[in-house]
């Protein structure tokens, strides 16, 4: 089974002023979804300035099994615990192509610019 | 910090003390404990050796951590898919070929209910057996006091027999651990009713720190149904084909502004209806592409309807149909979304890849 371990997330820009407050929601083939952090209002404030534009998942590590594809979405959270407030950053489908690592940049129109930084384990 | 909305679970624990404020007395013994039967025990067994093989594959622990923190409408569907999948398929034969005084199996994960003090929470899914069977299916959410709860159980899992089929699990039930079953590795439990006096059901749960003969506690089952208000479904049940909505691309936008902002409903089989993005939207412009890279699990077709959002009403920009015989399996197919509104015409491609 394919596994794709996400090593950091990098912000080059924001979608609004100040910080986005950055929670991840990854699905593995339409299945059940993975929030990180795990627990319901918790996010990652990041911005472009080098003492927060990066986001490193190393403790613990994010590695997320798939079969076919495994959708990674960006999210800045706006109110607490009201996922209906959140704004769309991006996000990206990771299929199998037996490249191994890798980064790739997203953008928005809001203003939100992100490079997801990848390896592809198996 | 006050919220404008409710957390995920807190309707429930406020409709549990309302209906604890409602309820008689409750008993403080009840009948005899339950003998387990063979056909029990082959049915736990049976459970267990199907749930180690998931849960301890990568993608099934995955899956389980995720359930843990899921809120109450994917952990609905994925229980309820969960238990009436492949996961659970040999169980299900094996109830089928027993003779068991019992209308429901269930599987349940116990998990700490987000930042509410005191409560265990039991997430399950059941399906009818015997007189029951294959009429009915149900999620299930058991709320109780955590007085008397190890703290490890609450990593556990538990599979029950009920005397009740899956729609009537509902309602307040008295229970607890009676034994510790060395052979089947975990606490055998049984509940009754609030008066002790009728036999609800037997469960085996498997985790650390079950316990032998702890306290009886009440809890109260809530059958899971339709959505809980604000929250908009993203798990997918399992079906026999699986595609990827692969690309969006603006060609003409409704004139509003020059851009619209995007979002697309799509349904498959007529089934639940799903958002993407599953809120907000993505602005999108002509000429624009999204890599939208939405997967989708459907029988035969699906319904895709395109929106723009806006504060008065959202704009339906037109919608498509795609259909398994319109798709070869690792091609990518384009298919035309449009609408006229006066001068206005709106085209939108969108790109759908057949998996399998």
């Amino acid at each position: 089974m394919p596994q794709i371990q996400i090593n950091s997330i990098v912000c080059l820009a924001t979608s609004e002023s100040g910080h986005d407050e950055v929670y991840l929601i990854c699905q593995a083939d339409a299945g059940i979804p993975i929030r990180v952090p795990a627990q319901l209002a918790e996010s990652h404030a990041m911005s472009p300035s080098t003492s927060d534009n990066t986001w490193t998942f190393d403790d613990p590590q994010l590695i997320l099994n798939y079969e076919y594809e495994v959708l990674v979405t960006l999210w800045d959270e706006d109110l607490s615990y009201d996922p209906n407030l959140a704004t769309y950053l991006q996000s990206n489908d990771f299929q199998y192509d037996g490249t191994n690592n890798e980064s790739i940049q997203l953008s928005n129109p809001n203003g939100a610019k992100y490079t997801i930084n990848f390896t592809r384990i198996n | 910090m006050k919220t404008t909305r409710p957390l995920p679970y807190d309707g429930y624990v406020e409709r549990f003390h309302e209906l604890k404020a409602e309820r008689g007395p409750v008993a403080s013994k009840t009948g005899p404990a339950p003998e387990l039967s063979d056909s029990m025990r082959q049915v736990f067994s049976a459970a267990t050796a199907a749930w180690n093989r998931w849960a301890n594959s990568p993608k099934g622990a995955q899956e389980l951590q995720a359930m843990r923190n899921a809120n109450p409408v994917d952990a609905r569907l994925a229980m309820q898919d969960l238990v009436s999948g492949e996961t659970f398929q040999e169980v299900r034969q094996l109830l089928q070929s027993l003779d068991l005084p019992f209308n429901s199996f269930s599987v349940g994960i116990n998990f700490e209910v987000e930042l509410i003090l005191g409560f265990s929470g039991t997430l399950g899914g059941a399906i009818g057996i015997g007189d029951s069977h294959g009429v009915s299916a149900s999620a299930f959410l058991s709320l109780g006091l955590d007085e008397g709860v190890e703290a490890g159980a609450l990593a556990g899992v538990q599979f029950g027999l009920w005397k009740a089929s899956p729609e009537d699990l509902g309602g307040w039930s008295l229970g607890g651990e009676l034994i510790v079953d060395d052979e089947l590795g975990g606490a055998i439990g049984a509940s009754w009713n609030l008066s002790g006096s009728e036999l609800q059901g037997v469960w085996l749960t498997l985790g650390v720190g079950v316990d032998d003969g702890g306290e009886l506690q009440e809890s109260y089952t809530f059958i899971l149904g339709g959505f809980d208000g604000f929250l908009r479904p993203v798990y997918q049940p399992r079906k026999t084909h699986f595609l990827i909505l692969t690309k969006l691309h603006c060609e003409n936008p409704s004139t509003d502004g020059g851009h619209n902002e995007v979002y697309f409903t799509f349904q498959a089989d007529s089934g639940t209806k799903y958002y993407y993005p599953t809120y907000d939207y993505f602005a999108m412009a002509e000429g624009d592409t999204w890599y939208c890279g939405r997967s989708v699990m459907f029988d035969s077709s699906i319904a895709i309807t395109l929106w723009d959002e806006d504060t008065g009403g959202d704009t339906n920009l037109g919608s498509c149909t795609i259909s398994y015989s319109q798709l070869t399996a690792g091609q990518e197919v384009k298919f035309t979304i449009s609408s006229s509104h006066g001068l206005d015409d709106r085209v939108y491609y969108l790109y759908a890849k057949l998996i399998y």
